[in-house]
């Protein structure tokens, strides 16, 4: 098996104390230098350190070392650094083996003498392994010089707008008619003060106009296949029902639609109505209007009045077309960027607020629709109204909840929202200023005001003579026939239980995971965090990255934040999904699946388990017979082994991880292998 | 002044699911929803947990404490944001203050009752009456000591 002369240097790192604590760091190397095969065996403080690293290198050069084995963290942690480290000395970066003598040894041990020895046998498996390895050749792949962006929300638009910036080719796919996400529908922002829509609709206006970039609104990603630098994606274009070319926007449809001011409009939560032709909004990019196919009478009913659909009649541009189809659109590209947003909490999962049958309760973000100058009321601050807009009332005592289905265990949040506190600080400061009599009460656990000026705007509106009770309500409802609510709260810094009246209650919803996040997570293959939120390839060194190469995260499908931590985390997606497209070129995994195709049967066990779509039964000549074989495509497989697991005549195996390698290293830890 | 006693919590983590009072953010959620807080204007679930928390307890676990009068109703178990289950605190409690002979008379003698009698009261010769009257079955008594036995009392 072993057909040269083995030259192995062994390296324990102390690790400062998080080994050298437990593990008796001498006792190992003494243990090490005596292996076969083994001619230096050395400690080190920090093996990873510059120092540490040097070391390695000079011992590669001067002892003629031809494997190198490290025992310290987990691979995960430094096998790159010390690969480079191999690399920099002119060894194959492959003939490199790590024991893993910290997280799997001494983090878990207490006994320090049982620690030691299972450090010295981890040592001795890996040099048993060391031994058997062999030099991998890293291949580099072109990579396509475009990059998709799912959600056109702040987050995408912003890593949008970016990478199209630096010169390439960006598709913005988003699901609803109109790009602005969550950002389009606020009033304000918190501390600043800034009207959301006037530093929100320019960015919306570059994103359509940007030569780079391609805007493919109401649409949606229908599949991906391929890998860093060469995925194909399939886009479907939901049908409008109107020619996207010939309308003008100017409205005229909407007006005299059938089901005009009938249709609980979305971009105003409910507490505005739309046509079943519409824009979601004045500002929406792009100015085009959309048939909603499922309220539109001639399309649910096929029959629109007496006299056929109004709009069609009204349309001068003759932009309607009942007739259109969905259309799906293939693109190529290189990264993708998935800046897919979040859900506000649904407060009728906590029905002791009374959301369900109160009007005059609402979520926050219908608080912000409600407030807004482009909202149902105009900005005026009047509750209650009808669908026609009549009605209602302009409350005089207002209360704001903290901590509606976030930091609660009996929902499933155990998260803070992070937005809450300030937002509803913001809307509460709002109220002030429009209604300066109002008496505002905010019902609060803690105040989190951890950003640049929030603590200062909590003070503000403190100052502003808005009051601040610490509790938790357990309880809303409605006293008597008129609109008077009655929260049932305790003022726990004076241990004193209350009711206060509203007429008005404002719930601080929190930030959920998208409720179709599932499709989201089976098309890139994407993992969870135990919030449901995606999980980033590290929390804090790789906090845009996704495990899978090249799919990168963005905004608050990665956990709950404000918009500028928002805008910050697109800029660093846009700048990590830059990196391969500017290079041109990306390695790909070298440790990857190879089939004897003299053992393969054509089973395909194989290509079923394989979580990267990398393996493909190919039909093969054999002296007249055609048989079917796998082949591993090597730019998709990551090397998991789970084809390894599967087969049943050990004929498909990752390199470094074959059989004939693996089964002496857990010899060595007493394991009986036959 | 009072010296707190942080070990006084471990304690409580014998009484399952009584240990999970460390995840009360004070929100009092609690206490709006608790008959026995409506009721007595010293009876606080909140604060127990906090005073249990701080071990702050020897009024809670003494005698005529204030723990006697939860009702035992599960309100603030429902209604608890943070798991944090007050009413498995205040059992807890009760238990504690059982050890040290610090529980109030009459519920001493419920739970010899229980223990002797397998009832929480005698049944008389009238009530007895009453329930056959009523087409309600007889109530039928565990062997004297074995409910002792079983729960080695």
């Amino acid at each position: 098996m072993i057909n040269y002369r083995p030259r192995i240097g062994v390296y324990i790192c102390h690790c400062g104390i998080n080994i050298a604590a437990v593990i008796d760091v001498k006792a190992v190397v003494e243990h090490a230098s005596k292996l076969p095969g083994v001619v230096v065996a050395r400690d080190y403080s920090y093996m990873c350190s510059d120092p540490g690293q040097g070391m390695v290198r000079e011992d590669i050069e001067k002892e003629k070392l031809n494997r190198v084995v490290v025992a310290s963290c987990s691979p995960r942690m430094h096998e790159p650094t010390f690969r480079n480290t191999l690399k920099d000395a002119g060894l194959n970066p492959y003939y490199l083996e790590m024991a893993n003598i910290r997280e799997q040894c001494s983090w878990v041990h207490e006994d320090p003498a049982i620690a030691t020895e299972k450090a010295k046998k981890l040592v001795e498996a890996a040099v048993a392994k060391a031994l058997l390895l062999e030099a991998l050749e890293e291949k580099e792949v072109d990579v396509t010089p475009a990059c998709l962006i799912i959600g056109a929300g702040i987050a995408g638009i912003q890593a949008a707008l970016d990478i199209a910036d630096a010169g390439f080719k960006v598709y913005l796919v988003e699901k609803n008619p109109s790009v602005g996400g969550h950002m389009a529908q606020l009033d304000k922002t918190f501390p600043t003060l800034d009207c959301s829509a006037c530093i929100l609709t320019p960015k919306m206006v570059d994103v359509a106009n940007h030569p780079n970039i391609e805007l493919m609104t109401y649409s949606q990603v229908e599949s991906i296949e391929g890998y860093v630098g060469n995925f194909k994606a399939t886009i479907r274009k939901k049908a409008r029902y109107v020619d996207f070319d010939k309308c003008t926007g100017c409205g005229i449809c909407a007006e005299n639609c059938r089901l005009a001011g009938r249709i609980p409009s979305e971009f105003d939560e409910g507490i505005g109505y739309r046509s079943a032709i519409y824009i979601p909004f004045p500002q929406a990019v792009p100015a085009k209007y959309t048939i909603d196919p499922e309220r539109c009478l001639q399309l649910t009913k096929g029959k629109c009045g007496k006299e056929g659909p109004a709009c069609a009649a009204v349309c001068d541009a003759k932009a309607i077309n009942f007739e259109q189809q969905d259309e799906l659109v293939e693109i190529e590209i290189g990264t993708i960027i998935v800046a897919t947003g979040y859900d506000i909490f649904d407060p009728t999962r906590k029905p002791e607020y009374g959301y369900a049958e109160n009007p005059n309760v609402m979520t926050g973000l219908e608080f912000e629709r409600l407030v807004s100058a482009s909202g149902p009321t105009g900005g005026k601050i009047i509750v209650g109204r009808d669908r026609k807009g009549e009605g209602g009332f302009e409350p005089k005592k207002i209360g704001f909840i903290h901590c509606v289905g976030s930091r609660d265990k009996s929902v499933g949040n155990e998260y803070c929202s992070r937005v809450c506190c300030m937002y509803l600080a913001k809307q509460a400061h709002l109220i002030k200023d429009k209604l300066p009599d109002a008496e505002i009460t905010v019902f609060y656990m803690d105040v989190r005001a951890f950003g640049k000026g929030f603590e200062e705007f909590y003070d503000r509106v403190r100052r502003e003579g808005i009051r601040y009770i610490r509790g938790n309500p357990s309880e809303i409802y409605r006293k008597g026939d008129d609109h008077t609510l009655i929260i049932k709260v305790e003022d726990t810094l004076t241990g004193t239980p209350m009711e206060y009246e509203a007429d008005l209650v404002v719930l601080g919803v929190g930030l959920e995971p998208r409720k179709d996040v599932r499709e989201i997570i089976n098309l890139f293959k994407l993992s969870q965090s135990t919030d449901g939120f995606f999980l980033e390839a590290h929390p804090k060194l790789r906090p845009v990255d996704t495990a899978s190469d090249g799919i990168f995260l963005a905004g608050c499908c990665q956990g709950p934040k404000d918009i500028p931590d928002t805008v910050a985390q697109a800029k660093g997606a846009a700048s990590s999904a830059l990196i391969p497209m500017a290079s041109g070129k990306v390695k790909v995994e070298a440790q990857i699946s190879v089939v004897n195709k003299d053992e393969c049967r054509g089973c395909g066990f194989c290509v079923e388990v394989c979580p990267y779509s990398a393996i493909e039964l190919v039909e093969e000549n054999r002296q007249g017979n055609i048989i079917k074989v796998a082949s591993v495509n090597e730019a998709l497989c990551k090397g998991c082994g789970s084809c390894a697991a599967a087969c049943l005549s050990g004929a498909i195996q990752p390199k470094s991880f074959k059989d004939e390698q693996i089964l002496p290293q857990i010899a060595v830890l007493g394991v009986k292998t036959e | 002044m009072v010296r707190a006693n942080p070990d006084f919590a471990k304690q409580l983590n014998r009484i399952e699911k009584a240990g999970n009072l460390n995840y009360c953010y004070q929100c009092s959620a609690c206490v709006q929803e608790c008959p026995a807080a409506l009721r007595f204007s010293d009876f606080n679930p909140r604060e127990i947990v906090l005073c249990a928390l701080l071990g702050v307890a020897d009024e809670l676990i003494g005698e005529n404490s204030v723990i006697w009068q939860c009702a035992t109703c599960y309100n603030c178990y429902e209604r608890c944001p943070q798991k944090a289950r007050p009413v498995e605190v205040i059992t807890a409690l009760k238990n504690l203050a059982f050890e040290t002979g610090n529980a109030p008379e009459q519920i001493t003698a419920l739970r010899e009752s229980v223990l002797n009698h397998g009832t929480i009261t005698t049944l008389s010769d009238s009530m007895k009456k009453r329930r056959d009257e009523l087409g309600v079955p007889a109530i039928s008594l565990p062997e004297a000591g074995l409910l002792k036995k079983i729960l080695g009392g």
